[in-house]
Formats: C-alpha cells, sequence, structure tokens
C-alpha cells in the first residue's frame, strides 16, 4: 500500500510538473512567440491555454492591444518656409511578431525606430504643404497622407499603423510674438474704428435732430404766418366791407379817430392857424 | 502536499477541459460559468473519488484480501480522513470563485486568458485562479479630463498648462482655451483588451481633435458665437477618433471652460469692448440729445402755431369789433350827414385841443413875413 501510494504521489507529482511547464496562458491582451534555442518557431495569436516543449522553447510575450508612440515638439518647415512647431502620436498594432522580434526586438527596441520614421514623414509632408493649409479641413487629409507614409515605411517591422494624428501645432515663440504683435495691431485698429462708428452715428442722430427742429420751427412759423396772415386778410375784408358803405365819411371818421388817439400827451405845442375848420366861429364876429 | 494540490487543481481541470470543448464550439456566447457549475462540481467530485479509491481503495483491494479482519477499520478511518481533508480543500477552493460585482461594474471574466464573459452585477462565480481572472471596472462612472487648468481636486504635476491651452485658429491667430471633456467606458471588453494605456490615449486624442477644431475655426468664432459648434463639431472628431480605435469608450461631453485671447494681447481685446461700451455711450448721448431737443421744437412749433391762431382771430375780432362801431355810428350819420359830421369833427378837436398847449397865428401876421420868435417849450407863455 505504501510503496503504490508513494507511486502515484511520484507520478502525480510529475503529471503536476510536467502540465505546468507545457502549458501556458496566453492573454486576451498579448500574443506570443515560441523560441527553440532561440530560433523563432511558432506565433500564438489566439489566447487561451497552448503548449510547447519544456526547456527548449522559450516564449516571448508582446502586447496585443493598440499601442502608443508619442514624439516631442519637433520645429519643422512649411512650404511656404514658415516654421511650425508640432508634436504628434501615433497608435499602432504589432501585427507580426516574428518580423518585429527579428528587426526591433521590443517595445523598446520600435520607439526609436518609429519616432525615427514619423519625424522624417512628418518633415516630408509638412513640407509639401503651407502653413494655412495645416490649418484648414485640408488637416485631416494631411494626417491620412502621414499615416500612409508611416505604415509603408514601418511595414518591415511587422508593425501595423492604425493611426497618426497632430496633436500640437504651433508657431515658434518668436513667431507666436509677431502674431501677438499683430492681433494688437487688429484689435487698436478695430477699437478704433468701433469708437469712430460711435462717433459718425451720434453726429448722424444729432444732425438729424437738429435738422428736424429747424424745420419743424420753419414749418411752425410758416403756418403762423399764414393763420396771421389768414387773419389779417379776413380783418381787412371786414373793415373794407364795412368802410365801403361810405368811403367818404368812413376817412373822415378813422381820421378822427386817429388825432384823437394821437394827441392824447398834454405839453404838446400845437401851433394853429384860426383860418381851420374848427376856428369858423373863432375871428369872425 | 503535492498531492492534496494535484487533486485540488486535477478535479476542476479535467471536466472543465471536457466541457471546455464542447462549450466553446456548441454554446459558448450563452454559457454562463454559473450553467456549468453544478456539473463541474459534481464532475470534480466523481474525479476525486476516483483517485481517492485508486490510491486506497485499489490498494485495500490489493493487500486487503489477506489482512481484511485486522486492518481494514484502520485503513478505512485513513482513508476517509484524507478523503475529507481533500474534499474541504477543494471546496474552499471553488468558493473562492465567488466574486460581487458593484451596482455601477461591469466585469470581464477571463479563463485561461481568454476573454469568456461580461458579468453584470450582482453575486458571480468563476472558476478561481489560476484558471479564471476577473477585471471589474466602473462603467456608470463618468470620468473628467482637464486640459489648460486644474481644477482644485486634482494633482497633476507635470503639465505644461500654457503649452497644453494656447491653440492656433483658423486665421493665424493663437486663442487660449481650456476645456473639459467626460467619458465614459460604453463597452468594457473593448475598453480593457484593444488598447493600451486607454486614458492617455483619451486624453492625446482630445486634445488632438480640439486642436483640429480650433485649427479651422476663426478666432472671432472661437471667442463668442462658434463655441456650441466647436464643441459639437470636437465631440463628433473624438468620437470617431475612439471609435477607430475600438477602445470601448463614450464621449458624454466636451466643454469649453474659458476662451480668451492669450494674456499677451488680452488688453487689446478689452480695449475693443470698452470702444463698443463708449460707442453705445456715445450713440446713446445723442439720442438723448435728439429726445431732448425735437419734443422741445415741437412744443415751441405749437406755440407758435395757437399764438398765430389767437392772433387771427383777435384781429378779425377786432375788426369785427370797428367796423360794428362804425357801422352803428354811420346808422345815425346816415339821417343826418352834416350835423353828425360837425358834431363829431368839433367833439373830435375838443377833446384834442382840450389837452394840449396851443399857439394860434394869425393867417395875415404870417403874411406880413414876420416870423414870430416863439419860446415853443415855455410854458408860462400863454399867448392867445
Amino acid at each position: 500500500m505504501n510503496s503504490k501510494t508513494k507511486k502515484i504521489l511520484i507520478i502525480s507529482a510529475i503529471a503536476f510538473i510536467t502540465f505546468f511547464s507545457t502549458t501556458f496562458k496566453v492573454d486576451q491582451r498579448e500574443q506570443v512567440l515560441v523560441l527553440q534555442f532561440g530560433e523563432p518557431v511558432r506565433v500564438i495569436t489566439d489566447p487561451g491555454l497552448s503548449f510547447k516543449i519544456p526547456f527548449i522553447q522559450n516564449l516571448i510575450f508582446f502586447d496585443n492591444r493598440i499601442l502608443d508612440l508619442s514624439i516631442t515638439d519637433q520645429e519643422l518647415i512649411a512650404n511656404d518656409q514658415k516654421r511650425i512647431i508640432i508634436n504628434a502620436f501615433t497608435k499602432y498594432k504589432i501585427t507580426d511578431p516574428l518580423k518585429f522580434f527579428t528587426t526591433v526586438r521590443s517595445v523598446v527596441g520600435i520607439s526609436s525606430k518609429l519616432s525615427a520614421v514619423l519625424d522624417s514623414s512628418l518633415r516630408k509632408i509638412i513640407g509639401e504643404f503651407k502653413l494655412n493649409q495645416l490649418l484648414t479641413d485640408n488637416r485631416g487629409d494631411i494626417m491620412t497622407r502621414i499615416k500612409d507614409v508611416v505604415n509603408e515605411e514601418a511595414k518591415i517591422y511587422g508593425i501595423d499603423i492604425v493611426d497618426v494624428r497632430i496633436m500640437r501645432s504651433d508657431l515658434p515663440k518668436e513667431n507666436s510674438n509677431s502674431i501677438f504683435a499683430r492681433m494688437r495691431a487688429e484689435r487698436e485698429k478695430e477699437a478704433r474704428e468701433i469708437r469712430a462708428e460711435g462717433a459718425e452715428e451720434s453726429d448722424k442722430i444729432r444732425a438729424q435732430a437738429d435738422k428736424e427742429r429747424t424745420i419743424i420751427l420753419a414749418e411752425a412759423e410758416k403756418k403762423a404766418n399764414l393763420t396771421k396772415g389768414l387773419g389779417e386778410s379776413t380783418a381787412n375784408r371786414i373793415y373794407a366791407n364795412g368802410y365801403n358803405r361810405d368811403a367818404d365819411f368812413a376817412e373822415f371818421y378813422r381820421s378822427m379817430k386817429a388825432y384823437e388817439k394821437s394827441f392824447t400827451k398834454e405839453n404838446t405845442n400845437f401851433i394853429i392857424s384860426p383860418d381851420s375848420q374848427f376856428f369858423k366861429h373863432f375871428g369872425n364876429k | 502536499m503535492f498531492k492534496k494540490i494535484f487533486a485540488n487543481q486535477g478535479g476542476p481541470w479535467g471536466p472543465w477541459d471536457n466541457n471546455g470543448d464542447n462549450s466553446k464550439k456548441t454554446n459558448k456566447p450563452n454559457n454562463k460559468p454559473e450553467a456549468d457549475l453544478d456539473e463541474i462540481l459534481k464532475k470534480g467530485e466523481d474525479f476525486v473519488k476516483k483517485i481517492l479509491n485508486e490510491a486506497f481503495g485499489g490498494g485495500q483491494n490489493g493487500n486487503g484480501k489477506k489482512d481484511k479482519t485486522t486492518k481494514m477499520p484502520n485503513n478505512k478511518n485513513k482513508k476517509s480522513l484524507f478523503g475529507i481533508i481533500i474534499l474541504s480543500f477543494a471546496l474552499l477552493w471553488l468558493v473562492t470563485g465567488f466574486y460581487k460585482v458593484e451596482p455601477d461594474e461591469e466585469a470581464v471574466v477571463l479563463y485561461f486568458g481568454e476573454f469568456y464573459s461580461i458579468s453584470t452585477p450582482g453575486l458571480n462565480y468563476h472558476i478561481p485562479y489560476p484558471i479564471g481572472k476577473v477585471i471589474k471596472l466602473s462603467v456608470a462612472n463618468v470620468n473628467t479630463e482637464e486640459f489648460g487648468f486644474i481644477s482644485s481636486n486634482r494633482k497633476y504635476s507635470n503639465r505644461n498648462l500654457e503649452a497644453e491651452s494656447l491653440m492656433l485658429t483658423g486665421d493665424e491667430n493663437i486663442v487660449d482655451i481650456e476645456f473639459q471633456i467626460q467619458w465614459q467606458i460604453s463597452n468594457i471588453k473593448n475598453f480593457i483588451f484593444n488598447v493600451s494605456n486607454p486614458v492617455d490615449t483619451i486624453r492625446k486624442s482630445s486634445e488632438s481633435a480640439m486642436r483640429e477644431i480650433i485649427a479651422r475655426t476663426p478666432i472671432a468664432d472661437a471667442l463668442a458665437p462658434g463655441k456650441k459648434r466647436i464643441e459639437d463639431q470636437a465631440k463628433e472628431l473624438l468620437q470617431d477618433i475612439l471609435d477607430s480605435y475600438d477602445s470601448g469608450v463614450q464621449i458624454a461631453l466636451v466643454q469649453l471652460r474659458r476662451v480668451d485671447p492669450p494674456s499677451q494681447v488680452i488688453d487689446s481685446y478689452r480695449d475693443v469692448q470698452t470702444a463698443r461700451a463708449n460707442n453705445r455711450e456715445v450713440i446713446n448721448q445723442a439720442e438723448s440729445y435728439a429726445n431732448d431737443i425735437i419734443p422741445r421744437a415741437k412744443g415751441k412749433a405749437f406755440k407758435m402755431t395757437q399764438e398765430a391762431e389767437a392772433y387771427r382771430q383777435e384781429v378779425i375780432a377786432k375788426a369785427e369789433g370797428e367796423i360794428g362801431r362804425f357801422l352803428e355810428v354811420y346808422k345815425q350819420y346816415a339821417r343826418a350827414k352834416r350835423v353828425t359830421r360837425s358834431r363829431i369833427y368839433i367833439e373830435t378837436m375838443e377833446k384834442i385841443y382840450g389837452k394840449i398847449d396851443k399857439i394860434i397865428i394869425d393867417s395875415g401876421t404870417s403874411k406880413s413875413g414876420l416870423v414870430p420868435y416863439l419860446p415853443i417849450n415855455n410854458k408860462s407863455l400863454n399867448i392867445k
């Protein structure tokens, strides 16, 4: 009994060790390159349980997800000789672990290679466009072109470029300063224009008001004069109608009224000839 | 010790492998670990029993015939004790497969590293380590990423805020922008398996998207009326980018928190605002001037016309009055013309001469050529 139990224990142990040394897990996020004496023999991209020959084969794990690589600020020259500072990132995926391993070995290796490719592609493509084209809807197309170029050049590393995107695209500091100066000048111009427009508008309103006032007053004066004239003409008509009954008497009567009104003041010296009608009876007798 | 572990782990492995093959091919999508649980447990138990039988029962069978009477009870005790220990360890191990998913979470289950299922909130079961693995993440949680600013409750150390917030606009101006985005996990499987470092990817994509949109927008639009449009476009573009990576991320919000001219030129922009205010002020003053003088002019005009009207009526009334008087007098005059005329004349003269100083010079005197000296203003001189 004892020996049998031992036997089973030993067999179990050996089976256990064998199992663990021959099987391995491939994570959903990984892919594996199997090396035999350092020689790549197999690529496993399906996740799950896999087998290997222990001690002879060893494993190199690669990421199966979309990976990121960023490049820091680069000063590039656009087609119109304007300088521009760009940084960008690319998203890539290891599609051929074997190629990847033989060319760059690891993610560290690809970083320097891919940075160089990305940098040169950026220079090349950006150099074909003018700065202001980068600042339009063309930006998307430019990025697509860069992606295609990078993808072509990066194929030899066993990777697939999923995306290349420009993040920042800024002007160098000295250019920024001139932009600021221009922006200031533009705003100053705008402010002046606005103020001038205000003055213009204000003057217009005032002039309009003055004009209206003058017209209103003139119209009123005209109307007043017409009214007065109307009154006077009516009065004249009334006088004429009245006095026409007897023009001679009217003249006499009106004269008498006028005399009476005129010579009201005392101390008026009068030199009178006694020949006047008033003295008809004065010296005669 | 080895045996125990082997028994423990061998138990579920065998059945799982068998089941695994079947379920993988036939009904994997619907297959939940819970569904298999009974079967697995049962098979595991059978397997353990079989091993135990082989280990102890078999031995007994071989040797038992000889020492049946003496050793049998002893062996039986040993066997059952050993079995119980192993079984309880197996059970203990299986119990560690229970896990709880919080209401805001979802979890993915991996078996041997391969994606198996997504589990929903509540109590769930998976075959424990080292076979299974559970990754839990909050999917209801809305995450915020800030650009160009840091709200007080966050600590990012090495971000260059100015570089982050200054952007080149479509008309080659520079604008100072602060914005934030909010995102959620929309597909936990894609989120975990498709993109490495998803948060960093979201940040970079956000910045790229916002800068692309700003690069198409003239500064005037960005500063005032185009905000909503920029937010919408950036959100759409960002979602497109993240979808192209199958990132399993949903952008809930892109919000421009602040859009200003850069600090270097902000004074000029403020001056434009001031100019606008001045403009309005000057116009208001002019309008108030107009509003002041026109009613006054109208009032004056009204006054003038009223006065004229008054004059008209006055003149007419006066004429009518005078003529009325004249006609009355005339009526009398017509009856006795000569007498009335004389009377009027004499009465008038009487009134006039009654009041005034008079000098009467005979016409005869004047004929003689003598011009008398007349101290006209001398009141004492009263010559008759």
